[in-house]
């Protein structure tokens, strides 16, 4: 009997160290967030202990008009990605599932952006929008067009990020929603041709409902990533110009590492993960149909 | 026998001598120094080493990341982890020195003070002028304006233009119109990023007789937004409107060099060997020209902005490691002695923060050593408050909505003038 419950904890003590490591890089560093986040914890004050302030970071971050420029901002930015990416993906997916030597020799080239650092897609996109030298401008007055301005512009700085960042996120789309078209059965695209169905109703009642449960993890990744996307626009705009791409990330970035607000910089990370969290529920409950529902 | 036995006892004493010297040498203190990517400790490494007898390892991070990594290192507050002498940049000085990352050094570097250039010296104390002392500012740069004579020459334009503003922005359009089939840019205006204020906006403020910020009993004040202020800033949109390209990306002066602008007001840097490798400094004086950041009107000082790096140490090598103290303010020490100061400067073509450096050594291996020299004895410094990077992301902002979304000048700096007033807590 002894020897029973013994045998019943072994496992336990296997995954202890594990579960030890998860909880000191995840769960520890979680709750430290919120910890700095209720203090006023600065670079300042903090060797001699920042004052608690409860959630008076939380109530400036409702009265500050910049946060809520920065959302505005990353609406733009997260919408515009997902919208190019998940278009551009499904696409690319849809004709490299389809011609396969096609994708045999385009997958690889076409997947290289996903491979690079955002660092590097950031500076490489700002060498070639710039005004007087980039190859985008050259190209432009070659053919007897004017050069934009591509990142000085307020108004056309967040669409030139848009385009790098879907020139980088495209890839992982089509590989995820590529993967799983491979597992949708042939037999189904026969059943729905015998019933008479168009390739259009094919593709929307056949392809399009198997994939909800990739599309929307797939939605659900990218707009993570994107919403919390930060390194690209600092190498390229570092949110300018005119705060005309100041994504919360950035903002968060600036305020607790730049400034040296830490609690502040803190509870805009929280709120970031509210906001994320949400709207994970939101794809879920949308995207993934009764599944999730 | 006789002779092996010589043989094996003079080979036992030379093995003992080598593994002797090695362990000594071994012995030797390790003092680590922390800098910013190519600030270039290194070119006195060896004489520092040689002066000391102790091991320099000297570390180098990018810009971003040396502030991030002396945070959070210095936040551990375990000596073992952190360097022993670090290299600040001269704006994080009061955000630093008030959070108790470094070490108050007024004993050690009081008495050598004496020798630095005034705004240096109360550059390197936190309160300003209150002779607490966090270390030394150990260089300068100046911002001038730099220019290629024959692309001047090309688009007939006399260098003397680029010294008023309102002659500047003709001088730029004539250059504008007649390079731009080139692919050779007129005049540079530096937008970039958080910076640009120290290019674009501090110096024609100074110029004009106005402050950034103003001590009023012990608290600081915004006062960039004052009439001086005014005029600088309208100055920034006047040479946007005579179309001058802001810029948004720079490269430090690579993109000067490799003549892609006529026309570069920007740190000294942009006209260094590290722009234009393999050449000397007489070289450099040859091909390029330069001259001080354009006046109002004739008779005008052309006030600069002079920036730097402060040599330092940490609080916590001071509180916890007291033997390492020692040595590492030995070893700082001989790092703001004259002649290896000279040396320094030298080798990285830098501006000198102190009287006491050999002029004539200096005049040699620096290419325009005397303007730079004259320039530095009008240049002013910016305030290093703890805020001072909100501080100046405000004024960067209200550059920005003048410059790219037509704001009023005036009304942006009041804008900035009340968020400032916020950040500094009024």
């Amino acid at each position: 009997m002894q020897r029973n419950s013994k045998r019943d904890w072994l496992p336990y003590w296997f995954v202890l160290p594990l579960i030890a490591f998860l909880f000191s890089v995840t769960v520890f560093p979680f709750f430290w967030n919120v910890w700095i986040s209720l203090h006023d914890t600065r670079t300042t004050n903090i060797l001699r202990g920042a004052p608690f302030v409860g959630i008076e970071n939380y109530l400036y971050l409702l009265r500050d008009p910049m946060f809520y420029h920065s959302l505005h901002v990353s609406l733009y930015f997260v919408v515009g990605s997902i919208a190019g990416q998940f278009a551009l993906g499904l696409l690319l997916a849809l004709i490299f599932n389809r011609y396969k030597r096609v994708a045999y020799f385009l997958r690889p080239l076409f997947v290289i952006p996903w491979f690079l650092s955002a660092i590097i897609v950031g500076y490489s996109w700002m060498w070639m929008y710039n005004y007087n030298f980039g190859l985008i401008n050259s190209i432009l007055r070659a053919l007897g067009l004017n050069p934009v301005h591509w990142l000085n512009d307020v108004t056309m700085a967040v669409w030139a990020l848009v385009i790098a960042n879907i020139w980088r996120g495209t890839p992982f789309t089509m590989l995820f929603l590529e993967a799983a078209l491979k597992n949708i059965p042939n037999e189904l695209y026969e059943a729905a041709r015998v019933d008479g169905a168009t390739s259009w109703q094919a593709f929307r009642y056949v392809t399009l409902q198997l994939l909800r449960p990739a599309i929307t993890i797939n939605l659900i990744l990218v707009t993570m990533w994107t919403f919390n996307l930060f390194d690209t626009i600092l190498v390229m705009t570092q949110g300018g110009p005119a705060n005309a791409t100041l994504t919360t990330a950035m903002y968060m970035y600036n305020n607790a590492f730049r400034y040296g607000l830490f609690g502040y910089g803190a509870a805009i990370t929280l709120v970031m993960l509210v906001i994320n969290a949400g709207l994970a529920v939101v794809y879920f409950r949308t995207v993934g149909g009764k599944q999730y529902a | 026998m006789k002779g092996v036995h010589r043989w094996f006892c003079m080979t036992l004493v030379t093995v003992l001598l080598v593994a002797g010297v090695g362990v000594l040498a071994a012995q030797k203190p390790v003092v680590v120094v922390w800098q910013s990517e190519g600030y270039g400790l290194e070119a006195v490494e060896s004489l520092v080493e040689r002066l000391t007898g102790v091991d320099l390892k000297i570390q180098e991070f990018p810009y971003g990341e040396l502030r991030s990594k002396l945070q959070t290192t210095l936040l551990a507050q375990d000596p073992d982890v952190a360097p022993d002498i670090v290299m600040v940049d001269s704006i994080w000085l009061g955000e630093f020195a008030e959070g108790g990352f470094l070490a108050d050094l007024t004993d050690v570097v009081a008495p050598v003070a004496k020798d630095w250039f005034w705004a240096f010296r109360e550059g390197s104390q936190w309160p300003p002028a209150s002779g607490r002392y966090y270390g030394l500012w150990y260089d300068t740069d100046v911002r001038v304006t730099f220019y290629w004579p024959d692309l001047l020459q090309e688009a007939g334009v006399n260098p003397g233009d680029l010294l008023y503003w309102d002659t500047f922005i003709a001088a730029s359009q004539k250059l504008k119109a007649v390079l731009a089939k080139k692919g050779i840019g007129g005049c540079w205006l530096d937008m970039a990023g958080s910076w640009a204020p120290d290019f674009e906006f501090f110096p024609y403020l100074w110029q004009e007789g106005g402050e950034i910020l103003v001590e009023r009993n012990g608290k600081f004040e915004p006062a960039f937004n004052s009439e001086a202020g005014v005029k600088a800033l309208q100055f920034l949109v006047d040479r946007v409107k005579g179309g001058i390209d802001p810029q948004t990306e720079t490269f430090w002066g690579d993109d000067f060099a490799q003549r892609k602008w006529a026309v570069f007001p920007h740190g000294n840097w942009a006209a260094s060997e590290s722009r234009f490798p393999g050449t000397t400094p007489q070289e450099r004086q040859q091909r390029i020209a330069v001259l001080p950041l354009p006046v109002s009107e004739p008779g005008k000082t052309p006030i600069t902005l002079a920036g730097g790096w402060i040599m330092s140490m940490p609080a916590l090598i001071k509180d916890k490691a007291p033997k390492r103290y020692e040595t590492a303010a030995r070893v700082l020490l001989t790092f703001l002695r004259a002649d290896v100061m000279t040396e320094y400067y030298a080798a990285l073509a830098r501006v000198p923060v102190r009287a006491g450096v050999d002029r004539a050594e200096l005049s040699k291996s620096i290419e325009f050593f005397d303007f730079y020299m004259k320039i530095a004895s009008v240049a002013r410094v910016r305030p290093a408050i703890p805020e001072w990077s909100q501080v100046s992301d405000a004024i960067f902002q209200a550059m920005s909505a003048a410059v790219f979304q037509g704001v009023d000048p005036k009304k942006a700096l009041d804008e900035a003038a009340a968020r400032v007033k916020k950040i500094l807590g009024q």
